[in-house]
């Protein structure tokens, strides 16, 4: 596998990861005032987890969704995602949404990964920055991988108590803005339904025999 | 020479002043209200089913509880994701889709099965040999804006990269700078770059037939950056003219190695899009925007 998909898809995942690494270690990382430490340890988790050849059976995508589930907070990153526009769904269409999303996100880059043809990347971090408040930082980072090196920042949120990743910006490329580009566009064309029916669409595209 | 300078200039100054006088809509001014939109897409998501907004009925609002009425729950994130990239100035939308399909085509027909073809024939080391030749080759153009925005350490630190990689690096065939730590990583200039540092606006969002996204203003730069490469030098010389076929050879095989990187790129896009068209033009302008700023 080539480096810019291993990139990809590393860099993904280890955003979603940020408190898996804490828990493992049985150390609860998440809630300490510096995130940074948190995301490190997590990062390590999830690139240990992504080069485990031992269950080649069972999808990756499959095994991070219970861990994903517990320390991304995609309720945030889907909100953020949709904007101001969230307000005019309805609880039903912001669960749909959200689980939608959420599904999205982990079986696309998930997906493209490959066990067992690329070494582990190494990775370095820096302090990380405030994003407007003492409970929204900035956590920026370094891949090292197959002689290049790619800058990732990975914005993390503790307004629910424990830090917890929503977003993850590879070289300036934010993932939530990226999503609200089209969010935007689909609920000017069709409201709160347009989205939904595109996040489904797309997910059964993923589905389909031969994808 | 100088009236072919004056015509370099003459291309470099009038797209440019262009951009500036351009205005672009601001993120304050759009709204999520919906609006009907002034062309029925072509992307993978629009679909016949999809209605005028004033023709559909608008949902029941979420009822207010105390919970949602928090400032937590009333963050949507604005200060961070309501940017230009988001709510792109794209006044030639309908074109740029079209051209965006066609180069979707013609990737999906044409380049998908060039670099392919080149990563099974052609081993890795000499594919990473012939990207540090090419990438090396390209300094003049780095070096160049870098002194255009008085980044006269950058400058230094490219320079000597060059010269590294050129010397010790069998004419940059083996980036010999990757072991030096104050080499390793510079970023990398170009005049749409430079044209971002001295505050000249994007312009309208532009996707060119081939090569993809751009803006006005990284488009004029890069009709600098033409004049800076190299690789076109030789066309500016009159004994060029019997070895054109060397020019051609060069390009195209510069070209044919960036292509296995960019299709990647570019497929997983279009892979995790909802509306590709969109994706892409988001991720161009956050990444031009995160350059400019480097």
């Amino acid at each position: 596998m080539s480096f810019p998909r291993t990139l990809l898809f590393l860099a993904a995942i280890a955003a979603g990861l940020a408190c898996v690494g804490a828990r493992a270690q049985g150390t609860d990382l998440s809630k300490a005032a510096d995130p940074v430490p948190m995301v490190r340890a997590a990062v390590d988790q999830v690139v240990k987890m992504a080069f485990d050849t031992s269950n080649p059976s069972q999808r990756l995508s499959v095994r991070l969704r219970p861990v994903l589930d517990k320390y991304f907070d995609f309720d945030l990153a889907t909100r953020f995602a949709v904007g101001i526009g969230w307000r005019q769904f309805t609880p039903d269409q912001r669960k749909r949404t959200t689980d939608l999303f959420t599904e999205l996100i982990i079986r696309t880059y998930a997906d493209h990964f490959k066990p067992g043809d690329a070494s582990p990347p190494t990775f370095t971090y820096g302090a990380a920055r405030e994003l407007g408040s003492a409970d929204r930082r900035e956590v920026p980072s370094t891949l090292f991988a197959g002689g290049k090196q790619y800058s990732i920042a990975y914005r993390v949120d503790r307004s629910g108590g424990s830090w917890k990743c929503y977003d993850m910006v590879i070289e300036g490329v934010s993932m939530v803005a990226n999503y609200r580009a089209q969010f935007v566009s689909l609920f000017q064309q069709g409201g709160a339904e347009a989205i939904i029916r595109a996040l489904q669409k797309n997910l059964d595209t993923m589905s389909a025999p031969g994808q | 020479m100088f009236p072919r300078l004056t015509r370099f200039l003459f291309v470099l100054a009038l797209p440019v002043a262009l951009c500036s006088c351009a205005s672009t809509p601001s993120a304050a001014r759009r709204s999520h209200a919906p609006v009907a939109s002034p062309e029925a897409p072509t992307s993978a998501v629009a679909s016949a089913d999809t209605k005028a907004p004033t023709s559909t009925p608008a949902p029941e609002p979420a009822p207010a509880t105390a919970k949602e009425s928090t400032a937590a729950t009333d963050d949507f994130g604005d200060a961070d994701y309501a940017t230009s990239a988001v709510h792109a100035f794209d006044p030639l939308e309908p074109v740029n889709r079209f051209v965006f399909k066609f180069n979707d085509k013609t990737y999906h027909y044409v380049f998908h099965p060039v670099a392919d073809t080149y990563v099974k024939v052609v081993p890795h080391p000499i594919r990473t040999g012939l990207s540090n030749f090419f990438t090396n080759l390209g300094y003049p153009i780095r070096v160049v804006n870098d002194l255009l925005q008085a980044k006269f350490k950058r400058a230094g630190l490219e320079s000597g990269k060059f010269y590294v990689n050129t010397i010790a690096g069998l004419g940059g065939f083996i980036r010999i700078s990757d072991d030096v730590p104050s080499l390793a990583n510079i970023p990398a200039e170009d005049m749409g770059l430079t044209f971002g540092v001295w505050r000249i606006p994007q312009g309208p969002y532009l996707v060119v037939p081939l090569l993809g996204p751009t803006t006005l203003r990284d488009g004029t730069g890069l009709v600098g950056d033409y004049f800076l490469n190299p690789l076109n030098w030789s066309q500016f010389q009159y004994r060029s003219r019997d070895y054109w076929w060397w020019d051609v050879s060069f390009a195209t095989v510069d070209v044919i190695q960036k292509l296995p990187d960019l299709m990647i790129l570019y497929e997983s896009q279009k892979k995790a899009a909802l509306d590709p068209y969109i994706a892409v033009r988001s991720a161009y302008l956050q990444y031009r925007a995160a350059q400019v700023k480097k």
